[in-house]
């Protein structure tokens, strides 16, 4: 059973003027993702009362610009405040670090930032309401930009209890903001809902309003981190543990995605950049896979263990950590640096999931399988960067390593990162065209071949030129016609062509002249070549990108920049080339999901975008969610560059 | 008793240098090994790690303070407030970036290594571009 609340309970720690000058430093964001961090503060704050046990309904109402959060707790202590000798639900919405979470009673988990939320919120917001019912009475305050219009008022008698925030984001802070995301807030009461089934979350927007049922608890959550992927076992592994400081739910299944995902939440507040706890439970996982293979012969004796990235690939997680002292990286909590925390979580995971495995030989067979496939296929990674240090400039390269990584990416190419698609980005290339109606064009490298095409209606024909047999059958439906070939020894005869194209290509040859060279050869006196590359904004984000996308691609040889590309082609006879520049949004999240990049890899693009060095920012803009998604304005130049007549 | 003197030009100074350069490196190799163990799952090696490479500050900038009253280990210019400091860096920063990088390039190109041709190539540009913005601090 809770206890009420009294004005005594809430400790005051100074100092708020420094939300609206750096309401980043709080909030992380006052781009889309700010409004959205307010809304989650405020329900943060009936979560708390959730957590508690003291509240069983929490209500948001969307409308416009406007958001409102009800619950039916406590309400917050309406006393006047014995240190401040104002209301203590005042001191709460204008007092950094004020709020009765610091009280730290054991066994209590708290969502809310540290005392820091419905005072931030309060703070970025240009107009803020509470309502308060508690004790039979009625109360109400206004508030500017965090100031109060008056004080907290009694307006009468209720049967009701509970608290209501509501509040409008501050146009001066959130220039951009236009309305609340109703998609985001209903993933986000989704979620709650599961993993808190006796509170009744809902959501009213555009005049409907949903309730949010909670029955598949952690099961529909983990349903959330595989959606699209088939689970491997029938059951997913369950793993409990319960203390005085530290309680945990957590399910695992394996299926057929790749890399490892989880939904993970400390004290109901998601944690998308994971930490303490994620690495804890992927390390004891690990250990009950090599235990389990050990166990049943399905590892050699003697055989080299199986890495966390092997065991946990294809593994989904949905986790639900309540923590009485949570330590995070950051005011938004996004990833969780609790040492303490990593030795229980990861020896329960491993203990539960061996009993697991032991109880169901049929599903430690299909685990087994599925981590073996896992190292096979980093070994055939490995293999791959041994050979790119093969390859060598002079004499050619290994065709073996591009048809191999091209091949397998060909299954889901158009998917496999946005700009390959881009119709802006295609049609810029297509408009650089000055050649006559009836001219004839390559495409060079062609992929599945939607330059090329991007040129039909400009040119008579376009023949496309690849060297992988799978990306050849994809571009046989969008071209005349198709070749397997190599760049650096074109298969055609001199002057055989009007114009070439290729795009996002020159990077990943060593000795990039060489193929310039034939394209200059193939192409007719006065042709013309258009090529686009993604290139760094300056010298000053060129060695964070080269990092970035060495990274994604261990084919990358040249990292242009653009007085290196407009060498290159007058280096090869080419006049001095015209270019358009274009800057196109890329997901780096879907980008960096592909086969030629590790799960090591991934996490470290993901860390190179967070920690980002300073002269990168200043020129090279990218965005990183809440959600810990990232995308990536890349700026791309097409060159134009004619050979003389 | 033996003759009072100062610390330039002596073994000792040359060590202190070593020291400096040699704790840099181990301190900035236990961080990204941090990373690493953390993604292998294995957290106390990972702390370990990180605590090695916090604890390396303390002793890469203690060999400095030895170098504050002698000279700067790269440029050789006296670290004797902000404005010759600002020379000391322009100098490594030109040095690597006018001299040091290209022949990097020239000989990873000549060994075959096409990608750390282009890695030092882009450090070489990027040298370029924190120069001028340190010699406009500079005639600031």
């Amino acid at each position: 059973m809770s206890e009420e609340l009294s004005a005594s309970d809430v400790v005051v720690l100074p100092g708020l003027e420094a939300v609206r000058r750096n309401p980043w430093m709080y909030i992380g964001s006052v781009g889309e993702d700010g409004p959205r961090r307010l809304l989650r503060e405020a329900i943060d704050n009936s979560l708390d009362e959730a957590l508690a046990g003291a509240c069983t309904r929490v209500s948001v109402r969307l409308d416009g610009e406007r958001a409102a959060v009800e619950d039916d707790g406590r309400g917050i202590p309406t006393e006047i405040h014995p240190e401040s000798g104002v209301s203590a639900c005042e001191v709460v919405l204008t007092r950094l670090h004020a709020g009765t979470k610091f009280e730290r009673a054991p066994g209590r988990w708290r969502a809310g930032l540290h005392g820091v939320g419905l005072s931030c919120v309060n703070a970025l917001s240009r107009e803020l309401r509470v309502e308060i019912f508690r004790g039979g009475q009625a109360f109400a305050q206004d508030y500017a930009r965090g100031r109060p219009l008056g004080a907290l008022a009694r307006v009468g008698a209720t049967a009701r209890r509970g608290t209501t925030v509501s509040f409008r984001p501050d146009p001066e802070i959130f220039r951009d903001f236009r309305g609340f995301d109703a998609a985001a807030a209903r993933e986000a009461l989704a979620e709650l809902a599961l993993l808190l089934p006796g509170v009744e979350f809902s959501l009213e927007a555009g005049g409907a309003r949903e309730i949010f049922s909670g029955a598949e608890g952690l099961e529909g959550l983990l349903a959330r981190a595989s959606a699209g992927e088939r689970a491997l076992t029938d059951s997913p592994v369950r793993v409990s543990l319960g203390g005085g400081e530290l309680a945990l739910e957590a399910r695992l299944s394996w299926t057929t995605g790749r890399d490892f995902a989880a939904k993970s939440f400390v004290n109901c507040v998601p944690t998308p950049l994971g930490g303490t706890h994620l690495a804890a439970l992927r390390a004891g996982a690990a250990r009950a896979v090599n235990e389990m293979m050990a166990e049943t012969g399905a590892a050699a004796p003697g055989e080299e263990s199986f890495g966390v990235d092997e065991a946990a690939d294809g593994l989904r997680a949905a986790l639900d950590l309540r923590l009485a002292r949570p330590h995070f990286e950051g005011q938004t909590k996004s990833r969780l640096t609790s040492a303490d925390a990593f030795a229980p979580i990861a020896a329960a995971v491993r203990e539960q999931t061996l009993a697991y495995f032991r109880a169901d030989p049929a599903a430690a067979s299909v685990v087994a399988a599925r981590v073996r496939a896992a190292r096979r296929e980093r070994l055939a990674v490995g293999r791959a960067l041994e050979r790119v240090y093969f390859l060598r400039a002079r004499t050619g390269i290994d065709e073996r390593v591009y048809k191999e990584q091209f091949g397998a990416r060909s299954r889901n190419w158009h998917d496999s990162a946005k700009w390959i698609t881009d119709r802006e980005l295609l049609d810029a290339h297509a408009a650089m065209c000055e050649m006559p109606a009836g001219a004839r064009a390559l495409d060079v490298c062609c992929g599945s071949g939607v330059v090329g095409a991007a040129f039909r209606g400009r040119v008579a024909s376009v023949q496309g030129l690849d060297l992988t047999p799978e990306m050849i059958a994809l571009a046989r439906t969008r071209l005349d016609e198709v070749r397997q070939g190599n760049v650096y020894d074109l298969p055609f005869p001199d002057a055989s062509f009007d114009l070439v194209c290729t795009r996002e290509v020159l990077h990943l040859l060593p000795g990039p002249e060489r193929p310039v060279a034939e394209i200059f050869r193939v192409l007719k006196p006065g042709g013309q070549f258009i090529v686009g590359q993604i290139l760094p904004y300056s010298a000053d984000d060129a060695p964070w990108m080269f990092r970035v996308f060495k990274k994604k691609q261990p084919l990358i040889f040249n990292m242009f920049q653009e007085e290196d590309f407009r060498r290159l082609l007058t280096g090869a006879g080419f006049r001095p080339p015209a270019a358009r520049e274009l800057r196109v949004w890329e997901s780096i999240d879907v980008w960096i999901d592909s086969y030629e990049t590790t799960p090591l890899h991934r996490r470290e693009i993901r860390r190179l975008y967070r920690e980002a060095p300073a002269e990168a920012r200043a020129v090279h803009p990218f965005e990183i969610a809440a959600d810990g998604t990232i995308r990536d304005l890349w700026r791309w130049v097409v060159f134009s560059a004619r050979k003389p007549g | 008793m033996s003759e009072e003197r100062g610390l330039s030009g002596s073994r000792t100074a040359e060590n202190l240098k070593t020291a400096f350069t040699e704790e840099a490196a181990l301190a900035a190799r236990a961080r990204a090994f941090a990373e690493l163990a953390e993604h292998e799952g294995e957290q106390a090696l990972a702390a370990a790690f990180r605590d090695l490479s916090e604890g390396g500050e303390t002793l890469i900038q203690g060999s400095l303070d030895f170098l504050r009253s002698c000279a700067d280990p790269d440029s050789g210019i006296a670290i004797a407030g902000a404005r010759a400091n600002l020379r000391s860096l322009i100098h490594t920063e030109a040095r690597l970036g006018e001299r040091v990088y290209a022949q990097m390039a020239r000989a990873a190109r000549d060994e075959g290594f096409p990608d750390a041709a282009s890695w030092f190539e882009t450090l070489e540009k990027l040298k370029a571009s924190r120069l001028r913005r340190l010699r406009e601090l500079g005639d600031v």
